[in-house]
């Protein structure tokens, strides 16, 4: 029953969303929704969708084949190097970006003597937010991608070669839709990343859903607009997600097959082209941002700035993130419990609930929390409490999926085993159950931790006044164009998140077999 | 059979490296048109290779691969896989997963104009009509391996390779889904070189076999000379499960605990190879004196374990009916004829082995 009412915590707020939306009254509900204003923003945000998942396929597609399939020197190193910029938070990608890219950024203060005044302002607006979230977000489909041709089977390309098809029409015509999969997952993330995203776009200052929600709840204090426009962008991410099941629902299983060392072709002539390519790559989405980010950093504590308040800043990101890890943990057990060991119609859909947050952006669920608070709960209003909860909301599907697989490592049999040589139930938990389901809940804690650390969206809405967290911080600073003061808190968050995101992500995804699958479903 | 086919495959002095290993060593071998020619060898002897070197995925580094008189390997040349003319079918039918039955089968004609012809007369002649529209994972293993065969046929290869196209299917369906193929192969009047590290295989389906080891040719001939007359150690223990009994070879003669056979060799230690079903148990006073270690029973017939009295261990095949019980004394006896003798091996060889 505990499982329902973890259900519970995360529908009640989407609900209250649309009932919020509608309390204005039917009129004004509808003349915001067939307003011009709602259809621009659809277009805006969608197109800004579509322009940044071809950026990330267009970068990730070449860089994973070149990675798996050729004899690239240092195929390792580079695979590492490609999926690290997975470790930057958009608002921080997106800063250094504007910093460096600017009309007067460093690039530009390099060029100066060469008679450069300015530089076009690509970085900001829709070329802007299209290449931020291109190039920092293509490491979800490369990664997914590097797994798929790892798979691959020769085979089937050799079949179509011995049947008269050449290279690129096997390419075409096999190996592509042997691909499909690993896209639509894939293209499926960086989607959810744009539509959710709230940082990078405030920063080179495109409007899109989040953005206008965010303003017309904090600059025109419009709650009802605020709603309304939330409830599209629920829409639009639902429509995305059943685009992607539909889709991906129509593929055929691909036959099981004996593993074998992919086939890797010699490079030839193209070795320099390959290189620069994802050498290309690897400056723009991760020499750029760490260079901007040591470069500010060295020179604010040159300049005096001390650590101490961002010292304090991360203390707090530190504390709510861990509460929420701790919390999500203990309440995704539950329906987990649930649906593996009894699983059934209603265990399914109550697992299935559970993992609306992940559906959610974190400005929509953030706003749902506000609504609710203020109108019933406010005593819990602007409190810490109630940020935990939405972090816990969003961040529970990790916990869900962690346990998952924590669960799987304990069978009943081995419990069953333990029963039969003589343990009463309690004894079996403690000795068998315990130790064997600990590490995956722990990666479950750490993986909610990790996101949190990072959240934004959320943060700036449900936080007590007063209350900073390093996002927060990197946040304003990096709006008001203080970078300066923006580079010290971002050095933070990634000294603490990049080396565990590196740990639990990254390398088991491009390991070999065994914790790739898992891996890969942490990257959500 | 009629008057001597022309060869139609024409492999020379082929050596495939693999890594540091030579994987095929300077092999040479015809295969005659319309033949069922089989390569039989254990794990890692080089057979997939040669084939994979015939179909073009492999390039060679010294010798000639050369199809009814066109170069496709060597003297400067190499092929493309898709431009030999040459079909193949996989371990485990490689069936594109994301195509129907049928536009799998259409794929090498899809530019042919009677390719709807070609497809429905293909997926006639494997007995697959009426399961064009179904997906590869709708499939059974027999049906995915016989949608292959008709995918490879389909544009009329002028050679097909079969890569171990039966190790994935189960026993009782093996049996069945060979016989099928060798008959589709016949009626097709295709040419077919297949590789198996399965000699009952190689054995049943072959017009000719050759038998392979450590990237060499050791034997080639008809199914029947390979089993009666192994010309070396290596060959018999590759096919069939002889077993090797040591003997003592003196004036032309070969005696072993069974008796004794003529022979070629110098005087010296041999061995002679002792096939389970050459052995039989007879009375007591006939064959010499043993006991019964095991019993396997098949059905059909049964095996004895047999430990002759200061001898070898042997494996006696008999008819059921034909039983002793474990620990009873009985009696073995070798039947009539010829039996192959080697020379003992030499060190070096043994140790190989």
């Amino acid at each position: 029953m505990v499982s329902w009412a973890t259900l519970l915590l995360v529908a009640t707020p989407l609900i209250y969303l649309f009932v919020r939306a509608a309390e204005a009254g039917w009129q004004r509900y509808l003349s915001v929704m067939w307003s011009e204003r709602v259809a621009e923003l659809a277009v805006r945000t969608t197109g800004l969708c579509l322009s940044a998942l071809a950026v990330a396929i267009a970068v990730a597609l070449p860089s994973a084949w070149v990675v798996v399939r050729s004899d690239l020197p240092k195929r390792r190193l580079w695979a590492v190097l490609l999926a690290l910029p997975l470790v930057f938070p958009s608002y921080v990608a997106a800063f250094t970006w504007v910093s460096f890219f600017g009309p007067r950024g460093y690039l530009q203060g390099w060029l100066g003597p060469l008679g450069v005044e300015r530089l076009p302002e690509f970085v900001y607006g829709f070329s802007g937010a299209t290449l931020v979230l291109g190039l920092f977000t293509y490491p979800y489909v490369f990664l997914l991608l590097v797994a798929a041709i790892r798979t691959l089977d020769p085979a089937l390309e050799e079949s179509s070669r011995a049947l008269g098809v050449g290279r690129a029409g096997t390419f075409l015509s096999v190996v592509l839709p042997q691909l499909r999969p690993a896209f639509y997952g894939g293209s499926l993330l960086v989607v959810l990343y744009t539509l959710s995203d709230f940082g990078a776009v405030s920063i080179v200052r495109f409007n899109t859903f989040t953005l206008s929600i965010y303003n017309a709840y904090r600059g025109l204090f419009d709650r009802s607009l605020a709603a309304a426009l939330a409830t599209v962008l629920v829409v639009l991410t639902l429509a995305w997600i059943g685009l992607e099941a539909g889709l991906a629902g129509r593929l055929r299983p691909a036959q099981e097959r004996r593993s074998s060392a992919p086939r890797r072709s010699p490079l030839g002539r193209w070795r320099w082209p390959a290189m620069a390519f994802l050498g290309t790559v690897v400056a723009l989405s991760l020499v750029v941002p760490t260079g901007v980010i040591v470069f500010w950093g060295v020179r604010a504590l040159w300049i005096g700035n001390t650590l101490g308040r961002v010292g304090l800043e991360a203390l707090a990101s530190v504390g709510v993130s861990l509460a929420a890890a701790v919390v999500a943990v203990l309440l995704a057990l539950p329906p987990v419990i649930w649906s593996v060991r009894y699983p059934g119609r209603w265990a399914f859909w109550v697992e299935r609930g559970c993992h609306a947050g992940y559906a959610l952006p974190g400005l929509v669920v953030g706003l749902a929390w506000v609504f609710l608070a203020t109108r019933y709960l406010g005593w819990a209003y602007q409190t810490l409490g109630l940020l935990v909860t939405a972090y816990v909301v969003r961040f529970l599907p990790q916990a869900l999926a962690a346990g998952r697989s924590a669960l799987a490592a304990a069978p009943p049999v081995l419990e069953e085993a333990a029963r039969d040589l003589g343990s009463p139930p309690l004894e079996v938990f403690r000795t068998v159950t315990l130790p064997l389901v600990r590490p995956g809940l722990l990666m479950g804690g750490a993986l909610v931790f990790l996101t949190a650390m990072k959240e934004l969206p959320a943060t700036l809405i449900l936080r007590p006044s007063g209350f900073e967290t390093l996002a927060t911080r990197i946040w304003s600073t990096a709006t008001e164009g203080i970078y300066s003061e923006a580079a010290l808190p971002s050095f933070l968050l990634l000294a603490v998140s990049a080396v565990p995101l590196y740990l639990l992500v990254i390398r088991p995804a491009l390991g070999e077999r065994r914790g790739r699958r898992a891996a890969i479903g942490r990257l959500r | 059979m009629s008057a001597p086919a022309k060869a139609l495959l024409e492999i020379d002095e082929l050596s495939v490296r693999r890594g540091d290993v030579m994987a095929v060593d300077q092999v040479s071998l015809r295969v005659e048109e319309r033949a069922f020619f089989v390569l039989v060898g254990p794990s890692g002897c080089g057979k997939t290779s040669l084939l994979r070197a015939v179909a073009g995925f492999e390039p060679p580094v010294a010798g000639t691969v050369r199809l009814d008189g066109r170069m496709l390997a060597g003297e400067g040349v190499f092929l493309p896989p898709e431009k030999r003319a040459v079909g193949m079918v996989f371990q485990d039918g490689a069936l594109f997963p994301h195509l129907t039955v049928e536009r799998n089968v259409a794929y090498g004609v899809a530019r042919r104009p009677d390719r709807n012809e070609r497809v429905g007369a293909v997926l006639d002649l494997v007995g697959l009509s009426g399961y064009g529209g179904r997906y590869p994972d709708e499939l059974s293993g027999g049906e995915r391996q016989r949608v292959a065969l008709a995918r490879a046929l389909a544009p009329s290869p002028a050679l097909l390779l079969l890569d171990e196209p039966f190790a994935n299917l189960d026993a009782a369906l093996r049996q069945r889904v060979r016989l099928e193929v060798k008959a589709i192969l016949d009626r097709a009047g295709a040419t077919a070189l297949l590789v198996t590290h399965d000699q009952e295989e190689a054995l049943g389906l072959a017009d000719r076999v050759a038998v392979m080891a450590a990237g060499r040719i050791l034997q080639e001939g008809t199914p029947q000379e390979i089993y009666r007359a192994p010309l070396s150690l290596g060959v018999s223990q590759i096919v069939g499960d002889g077993q090797l009994v040591e003997c003592r070879i003196a004036d032309g003669r070969a005696r072993h605990p069974l008796g004794e056979t003529p022979t070629t060799l110098p005087d010296g230690e041999g061995r002679v190879l002792l096939r389970p079903e050459q052995l039989r148990l007879v009375g007591p006073g006939e064959g010499a004196a043993g006991r019964v270690l095991q019993r396997s029973f098949y059905g059909h017939d049964l095996v004895h374990l047999v430990e002759l009295e200061g001898g070898p261990s042997l494996a006696v095949r008999s008819l059921a009916g034909d039983e002793a019980a474990i620990g009873e004394r009985v009696f073995v006896a070798v039947a009539p004829g010829d039996l192959p003798v080697y020379p003992a091996p030499s060190g070096e060889e043994s140790a190989a082995q």
